[in-house]
């Protein structure tokens, strides 16, 4: 290249420059994220408010700043017990839900179109029932005389009706079925992602069947776990109608406390530290339940 | 071993053997028989439902075959779970691991194999070199272009030290140019390790250009078995013949037979080619198209035929020329160069080819 070329190129590439800049140069803004801003004022006004307004009715005392109400929480011993009831029912529910949720999710990813339709349709239908109706119909199976007492009588394997109504048992029942489907549903989308020559190209290499399932199943199917699990968790663990009605006063949780607090007792302190101290139990297990699968799922 | 395909049978490194298998009632594979020798580079070519998917998953162990036998080295592996066989596979869609990066697929089989992890290292380190691909180790394979991840495919594969290593069109997904290139440093790769492979391509020209034997397959079965050369000039049956190459078939019937040579009246004249048939018979006659020239005029003479050239397709290193006869007949030549000034379609002219390179089949 000969030296006057050379010193005209810094000129031409500013003009290029200017021209490609010209459109939103003016504003500098990119126009996409302004079409979230509708949802995000709805989202903000409606929901982020009102929530910050419960945690700052948490720590607010008579004269200013507080934790008085989450002392008073966790003096109480029946508070306490009744956190663990949630945690607890939620961390048994998650963990059956993952269980059953992820052959189920495999059966579903790798079933033909149709036996596919059905057994989405299957799964998808129920969440059209509401909740409220679902947790009836469980009543009305696990009463003394229901249907499955009855079943259970019939088969011989107790002499007499077994309690399971207003149990920990009965209740564990009931939030499996209604929240099995989102514990599916993204353990189904991430299988759905695996190439299934992967398990081919594995076994080719020498990994026997368990191999194959630790080193690349597992890992590949990390992210739909750690979704599930946050999404049914969070579910559970908040979960109000269910624990009222198949559980009652029996089986308190942290839900029930709060609806407690707010509609009977009026005690506002006491139903926005539950909230809050709820919220960040379920937080923390989404939080933390994606930081424990990184790790795993880039094991080699 | 009574149905062997092919100049060898018994002994091979690799024995298949009255190997079928069935998907419902469809037959996909039917006793099919195959010897491979030690080192050797075989194409299983073919149409695609042709079977020879089937044939290498079969092989692999990721199918289980209704009856046969397969061999590698004087073991029986029919009974064998895929993960059993040291046999790799290098897949169509490459089949990395995605949650893996270029150093930790690579290092999978060696790992599998329980090695110690120093020669885990190496292992990775000597393939990953081999494929030019040592600076890549610690990329995510879903970074690299489609030619990488081929790269890192063959280096996964041979890292386990395969007594066997089988290729599912591996170069599908690449571009010509890239594609020629990666064929012959493959070529090169598994000569200087002595791996013997076994390549599934529905791709004639890439089947000629990198293996020692091609097996043409059509329906299940093997057509032909033999060294490229002996595939494109003495196609064994009208299948491979037309698989393979471009050819002008004329069907007719068996006019004369004497001593090695047979007369065939065809819709375009008699046509003499070498070989036995029965007199009567109905057969195809076939030359390839660089066999056909131009006849100078004179008193016709055997193979001399009378056609109206129709296309003249220029092809950069050669130029074909189609023609038709009057039957409706359709032939085609080849010349070196661009034809002399004055070819154009529509013009008729005689063409000819010698006996010897004509080819005959006996038809059904």
């Amino acid at each position: 290249m000969t030296p006057p070329r050379r010193a005209a190129a810094p000129a031409i590439d500013a003009s290029r420059a200017a021209l490609e800049r010209t459109p939103w140069s003016r504003s500098r803004i990119d126009p996409m994220p302004l079409l979230a801003v509708p949802a995000a004022l709805v989202l903000g006004l409606t929901f982020g408010l009102p929530l910050l307004m419960l945690l700052l009715a948490s720590v607010q005392g008579a004269d200013g700043f507080t934790l008085a109400g989450y002392v008073a929480f966790f003096r109480d011993p029946f508070h306490v017990h009744v956190m663990w009831n949630s945690i607890k029912m939620a961390v048994m529910a998650t963990s059956i839900c993952l269980v059953l949720a992820y052959p189920a999710a495999f059966a579903l990813a790798r079933s033909g179109p149709r036996l596919q339709l059905t057994l989405l349709a299957a799964l998808l239908l129920p969440l059209t029932v509401s909740v409220i109706v679902k947790t009836f119909g469980w009543t009305i199976l696990l009463r003394s005389n229901g249907v499955v007492n009855r079943l259970l009588l019939a088969s011989g394997l107790v002499s007499e009706p077994v309690r399971l109504i207003f149990t920990e048992a009965g209740l564990l029942i009931g939030m499996v079925n209604i929240f099995l489907p989102f514990m599916v549903l993204p353990l189904f989308a991430a299988v759905r992602m695996i190439d299934p020559r992967l398990g081919d190209a594995a076994a080719c290499l020498g990994a026997d069947p368990l191999r194959r399932f630790v080193r690349v199943t597992l890992p590949l199917t990390m992210p739909g776990v750690v979704a599930g699990v946050a999404l049914t968790f969070s579910l559970t663990v908040a979960a109000y109608v269910t624990p009222t009605l198949l559980a009652g006063e029996k089986y308190m949780t942290m839900s029930m406390i709060i609806a407690k607090a707010f509609l009977f007792l009026r005690n506002w302190q006491l139903g926005s530290t539950a909230a809050a101290l709820l919220l960040l139990i379920a937080v923390t297990v989404v939080v933390a339940s994606s930081l424990l699968a990184r790790p795993l799922r880039n094991r080699g | 071993m009574t149905n062997a395909a092919g100049p060898s049978s018994g002994g091979g490194y690799l024995q298949i053997s009255g190997l079928s298998k069935r998907f419902k009632q469809t037959a996909v594979l039917e006793d099919l028989t195959l010897d491979v020798d030690k080192g050797e580079f075989v194409s299983l070519l073919g149409p695609s439902g042709c079977g020879k998917t089937t044939l290498l998953r079969l092989v692999a162990g990721l199918l289980r075959a209704d009856r046969g036998r397969v061999v590698i080295d004087g073991r029986d592996i029919t009974a064998l779970p895929a993960h059993k066989r040291s046999v790799s596979v290098v897949f169509q869609n490459y089949a990395l691991f995605p949650h893996l990066t270029v150093a930790e697929n690579v290092a999978f089989g060696p790992k599998m194999q329980r090695l110690p992890k120093a020669d885990v290292v190496a292992a990775v380190k000597r393939f990953l070199g081999m494929v030019r691909l040592d600076q890549y180790g610690d990329r995510a394979v879903t970074a690299l272009s489609g030619g990488q991840q081929q790269r890192v495919a063959v280096a996964r594969a041979l890292a386990t030290r395969p007594t066997l290593l089988l290729l599912d069109e591996p170069f599908s997904a690449l571009d010509r140019k890239l594609r020629e290139e990666m064929e012959i440093e493959l070529r090169h790769l598994l000569r200087e390790l002595g791996i013997t492979a076994i390549f599934v391509t529905h791709d004639q020209d890439e089947a000629l250009v990198m293996s020692d034997r091609v097996a043409v397959m059509s329906a299940g079965r093997i057509e032909q078995f033999a060294d490229p050369g002996t595939i494109y000039a003495r196609p064994a049956t009208p299948f491979a013949l037309d698989f393979i190459g471009l050819a002008t078939k004329l069907s007719g019937r068996v006019i004369g037979v004497d001593g090695g040579g047979v007369t065939v009246e065809t819709a375009v004249g008699p046509i003499v080619a070498p070989g036995t048939c029965v007199n009567g018979a109905r057969v195809l006659v076939a030359v390839r198209p660089e066999y056909v020239e131009l006849a100078p005029a004179g008193a016709p003479e055997a193979n001399h035929v009378s056609v109206v050239l129709t296309d003249v397709v220029f092809l950069g290193s050669r130029t074909l020329l189609h023609f038709a006869a009057q039957s409706g007949d359709r032939l085609v030549a080849e010349v070196g160069q661009p034809p002399e000034a004055g070819l154009v379609p529509g013009e008729t002219l005689r063409l000819r080819w010698p006996v010897a390179r004509t080819l005959v089949y006996p038809l059904p």
